[in-house]
């Protein structure tokens, strides 16, 4: 199958004051692949996030999503065309159901306007039909058919972990960001996310990984890429990461 | 629409049919009116303060500037009332852009600061562009509303008329809640990163939503203008906006039922309280501070949630 979506970033850096918090740092990123980022506490992992996902802006550098530069667009315009992501804390919202935070995550994809739902067209009728169906769809992929009517703020924790990778799914991601997906999950837990973000990859959403989980990452990731202070160790498959002297050093500090 | 809120729509159609019919006298008619009057500008602030999280303390300004359009043109220039309205309508949306572009921004409290300020300087300006609104003195002989040669001059008619908007509008919202722009505000209210990442443009939702909440307190504003026939700078005061503010809480803030409720028990409260003169401010706020104690999510939740119980407690024991 040809490749058809890539997101490529180029020599990209970002300053907060004083500190260079992400520092000339490249790398690409590909449908059908999971590539995990890894890197000690404050090593600028989720500013990367920020950045690639229009939260922040760089300072220097480029972004191309599929050869159109992404850089200064701002965090709905990115998700519309194809860039989802979750935060590291959970972020279900209150106030809704399960199904309805799913729901969320098709927003981008309608259409209808305010004017059309407020008198009841029936445009607007069978869109929000079509994405009750979807949301229950991938309420069903990730396992939560039977919570869909309860209250999205009163479910566990590991299931609120699961709807927000369900509503990130539901927008029709080619490329997915999750930062730390499996964080404060057992085990049981972090293997049923883990069977998800497989069979996620295997529908060709390419998947950027923060996590600090080393098993899940050695796991389910085909590639590596370790940064530390805001710069790039290294990058590569598993194997080699595991036995690269640098990332020992910044793990161990020896 | 959910099946309770038509049941709940054409049961407030019956209580607004019947009420003329049973009400003792007019004065019952005027207090209906006035309820109308608020629970339009409440339904506006249910949908920014209730579902998106945005305080606005400033919505005296929007009302004055509904009820001024339309008492200026309509006396000065010869406007017919509905013209009137419909610009004091286009002014607010203009206002609201120009307020809430910047002012939206900011959040907690220093929106409700920025707001505050700009409903200050609206009271500020009707009482001081004395060459324009008269000051304090106030504008005399607004006509009364009428559509075309349909005119509104008695009070039955004017009431028909706006409790056919306020339903149009309750009915319009629940709507609006309950489809995906309701789901985007309740997400602002929630996360407002998290609401980002789903794709909804944020700054822009919040805009539209200050926007239309301006809209109805300036069609309240017209309509009280065009009923009273005579407005004054006093009232368009802070304590107004506060009294919006007020009765979206004391109803129930995450709910356009809630704010209606809330409109229609502040604004029997103020009319029985004047029998009691000199202490009615105390007893008002007496009041409002009981409300908060006791039943802090306001009163419509609370009456839902003594419903779903006492339905339990029947499920159990038969």
């Amino acid at each position: 199958m040809a490749e058809v979506n890539r997101l490529e970033v180029s020599n990209i850096s970002k300053w907060f004051g004083g500190v260079h918090a992400v520092s000339d740092v490249s790398f690409s990123a590909r449908d059908g692949v999971i590539k995990a980022i890894i890197g000690p506490n404050g090593a600028g992992k989720t500013t990367l996030i920020n950045l690639l996902t229009g939260f922040l802006q760089v300072d220097s550098g480029s972004i191309h999503f599929n050869d159109r530069p992404i850089n200064g667009l701002r965090p709905h315009k990115i998700v519309s065309l194809g860039i989802s992501r979750t935060f590291q804390t959970v972020d279900v919202f209150e106030g809704m159901t399960v199904l309805e935070n799913v729901m969320l995550g098709s927003y981008s994809l309608s259409s209808t306007s305010a004017f059309s739902h407020a008198f009841l067209f029936p445009g607007a009728r069978k869109e929000e039909k079509n994405l009750r169906a979807r949301a229950v769809e991938f309420l069903h992929f990730v396992g939560l058919d039977e919570i869909a009517n309860m209250e999205a703020n009163s479910t566990s924790y590991g299931d609120q972990k699961k709807i927000v990778l369900a509503r990130a799914l539901t927008s029709n991601p080619k490329l997915l960001f999750l930062d730390e997906p499996v964080a404060g999950l057992n085990e049981t837990e972090t293997e049923k996310i883990a069977d998800i973000l497989r069979e996620i990859k295997k529908q060709g959403v390419g998947i950027i990984l923060v996590e600090h989980d080393m098993r899940l990452v050695m796991g389910i990731a085909d590639e590596i890429l370790v940064v530390n202070f805001g710069t790039k160790l290294c990058e590569g498959a598993p194997e080699e990461v595991r036995n690269n002297a640098e990332v020992i050093k910044a793990y161990l500090g020896t | 629409m959910a099946k309770n809120d038509l049941a709940l729509i054409s049961g407030l159609m019956v209580v607004v049919l019947v009420f003329p019919l049973i009400a003792p006298n007019s004065y019952y008619i005027t207090v209906a009116i006035f309820i109308a009057i608020n629970a339009l500008t409440a339904i506006g602030m249910s949908l920014l303060l209730g579902y998106t999280g945005q305080i606005s303390f400033g919505h005296n300004a929007f009302l004055g500037l509904g009820a001024y359009a339309s008492a200026l043109l309509c006396t000065r220039l010869g406007f017919p009332p509905l013209l009137g309205t419909a610009s004091g309508v286009v002014l607010s949306i203009l206002m609201a852009i120009l307020i809430g572009s910047p002012a939206l921004m900011l959040r907690g409290h220093y929106l409700a600061m920025a707001t505050l300020a700009f409903g200050l300087i609206g009271y500020i300006t009707l009482n001081e562009w004395t060459s324009l609104t008269q000051g304090a003195s106030g504008i005399v002989n607004i006509p009364n509303f009428s559509i075309g040669n349909l005119k509104l001059n008695d009070d039955v008619s004017f009431y028909a008329f706006i409790w056919l908007i306020l339903i149009l509008f309750i009915f319009v919202f629940l709507n609006l809640v309950n489809s995906r722009f309701g789901r985007a505000l309740r997400a602002i209210r929630s996360r407002e990163g998290a609401a980002m990442s789903m794709g909804i443009n944020v700054a822009r939702v919040k805009l539209s939503v200050f926007v239309l909440s301006a809209v109805t307190a300036s069609l309240a504003g017209s309509f009280y203008a065009h009923y009273v026939t005579f407005v004054s700078p006093n009232s368009f005061g802070l304590i107004y906006s506060l009294l919006i503010v007020l009765m979206v809480m004391i109803g129930g803030m995450r709910s356009i039922w809630g704010s209606f409720v809330g409109a229609v028990i502040l604004t029997i409260l103020t009319e029985f309280l004047r029998a009691f003169e000199n202490i009615d401010t105390l007893i008002y706020g007496l009041t409002i501070v009981l409300v908060m104690f006791f039943i802090p999510d306001g009163v419509v939740p609370s009456i839902r949630r003594l419903g779903k119980w006492a339905m339990q407690r029947e499920n159990h024991n038969g």
